[in-house]
């Protein structure tokens, strides 16, 4: 089988109707990027391992049970149950450090800085797994905004569509998502240490 | 828009082999039976 030529939708539906070998070829194409994906935010190989077989299980089990409808849309499907995957294991492993706050530092300088070397990576890393946990916190229009618009990489537009508002109304959600998660970094005294 | 998560991982990291090779066998060993009352049973096939 020539995989290179075959589309990932095509590989799906003969998978679908049988070919096991289509299923090799899917993993081996996009696996490196689903496991760097994992692997970058749980940053631990071995939860990685789980959550990305955890991933095509569920995939594996969509597809043989005949609910998946292709849409030319497979690897950002994929990617979606991986993301709520990683959640998930961050809500299960749910920690609030307690830090000095400095009034003099935004955490918004140490996300958008797009040139970090390892150590302030890891740091960066650490601070945004402490944010995810305090995104929970937030009221509950606010929170499926802020998780559709930065985990699900959401348009304002779909975002609008999947929760039946307009979009000025999704725009003012995240707006005060934002203003509130600020809050929050502050009530829980999270140091964001540059 | 600020992203305070990218899907762009800055590391390339593969999954093991055997985490892999175990997927492909959970797929060769499963049979998704759909009942009447369009219900699923799972069933692992050695």
């Amino acid at each position: 089988m020539r995989s290179a030529k075959i589309s990932d939708g095509v590989l799906v539906s003969n998978y679908i109707n049988g070919s096991e070998r289509s299923l090799e070829v899917l993993i081996q194409r996009h696996q490196q990027r689903i496991f760097s994906f994992i692997f970058s935010k749980v940053l631990d190989r071995e939860i990685a391992e789980d959550i990305f077989q955890d991933t095509f299980i569920k995939v594996i089990k969509t597809l043989k049970k005949g609910n998946y409808n292709e849409e030319g849309k497979f690897i950002p499907w994929i990617m979606r149950i991986a993301h709520n995957l990683v959640i998930d294991y961050f809500r299960k492993n749910k920690r609030m450090p307690m830090f000095k706050n400095r009034d003099d530092f935004d955490i918004f300088s140490v996300i958008s800085d797009e040139k970090l070397n390892i150590e302030n990576e890891l740091i960066k890393n650490q601070i945004l797994n402490d944010v995810r946990e305090l995104i929970y916190e937030l009221p509950e229009d606010q929170k499926e905004v802020l998780l559709m618009r930065i985990y699900k990489d959401m348009s304002f537009r779909e975002i609008a569509e999947n929760t039946d508002v307009s979009i000025n109304t999704a725009l003012g959600r995240m707006r005060y998502a934002l203003i509130n998660l600020r809050k929050l970094i502050e009530k829980h005294k999270i140091i964001l240490v540059n | 828009m600020m992203k305070l998560y990218s899907e762009n991982a800055s590391v390339k990291e593969q999954p093991k082999q055997k985490t892999v090779q175990y997927l492909l066998n959970y797929s060769k060993q499963l049979r998704i039976v759909k009942t009447n009352k369009k219900q699923y049973i799972e069933l692992q096939l050695n």
